[in-house]
């Protein structure tokens, strides 16, 4: 299946950003870098849920 | 216990920066998205604390909704995102009702919902360094838009099922995830 088809299926398709960017604190160097998520990353992100009440 | 009871009336800076190193929450490092994906704690957890405080600030009011951040733990550079070893529960409520939602099985916790906007949430995370289950309990705040704007709110827990050591997380964001973490240690004694 399509990646972004098979994201937006499980209702974590990043419409807004769709380099799919991390930002990552590194504890051991002190250092904050923002990087691209690698493509197994994109794939494992987890499922949406909704229980509100309204909307989609 | 206190870490030393003062006799005299002599408060010196080494006794202040003792002091002021062994609050009873400890600032341990931060992080900020600002319409990002992820928010990745790499190597966070050390030795000088078992437990964490973990507060999550969203940075402005969201009219639209989609914006659900999940929890997953983290060893070196990696999360566990497979194995469905996370099992979950939370219990949420608006104005009109309330209901309750969980798994025994999932590859993330779930603290806020999909159809909601900025979440404010915080939660402590028990012992991830030490190889036994991780378990974390949590709060959140959050606007529902559509149809409202209303309350959600939801109080959560959940485990990591094995026995393995974790030194960091990551909060998995929709869309729009942006706001700061602030991650505290709790003073051990």
């Amino acid at each position: 299946m399509e990646q972004a088809t098979f994201l937006e299926q499980r209702g974590f398709m990043d419409t807004d950003n769709p380099n799919y960017t991390a930002v990552e604190v590194n504890g051991l160097t002190g250092e904050t870098v923002t990087r691209q998520l690698t493509p197994d990353e994109i794939a494992e992100l987890p499922q949406a849920t909704n229980e509100t009440p309204f909307g989609s | 216990m206190a870490v030393k009871t003062f006799t005299t009336e002599v408060l010196t800076s080494a006794d202040t920066n003792t002091y002021l190193a062994n609050s009873g929450l400890v600032y341990v490092t931060q992080g900020t998205v600002s319409a990002n994906t992820a928010l990745n704690f790499t190597s966070i957890f050390t030795s000088s604390y078992v437990n964490y405080r973990v507060v999550f600030t969203p940075s402005a009011r969201q009219t639209a909704p989609q914006n659900q951040i999940n929890l997953r733990v983290r060893s070196g550079s990696t999360d566990l995102a497979t194995g469905n070893k996370y099992q979950w529960g939370r219990m949420y409520y608006y104005n009109a009702g309330s209901g309750s939602s969980g798994s025994v099985a999932d590859n993330a916790i779930n603290i806020s919902d999909s159809n909601t906007g900025f979440p404010a949430f915080s939660f402590d995370i028990y012992a991830p360094l030490v190889a036994q289950e991780t378990f974390v309990t949590g709060q959140t705040s959050v606007q529902q838009n559509a149809g409202g704007p209303f309350l959600f709110g939801i109080n959560w827990s959940g485990f990591v099922d094995n026995t393995t050591a974790y030194d960091g997380f990551s909060l998995i964001g929709t869309s729009n995830f942006s706001g700061t973490a602030r991650v505290y240690g709790y003073r051990q004694s």
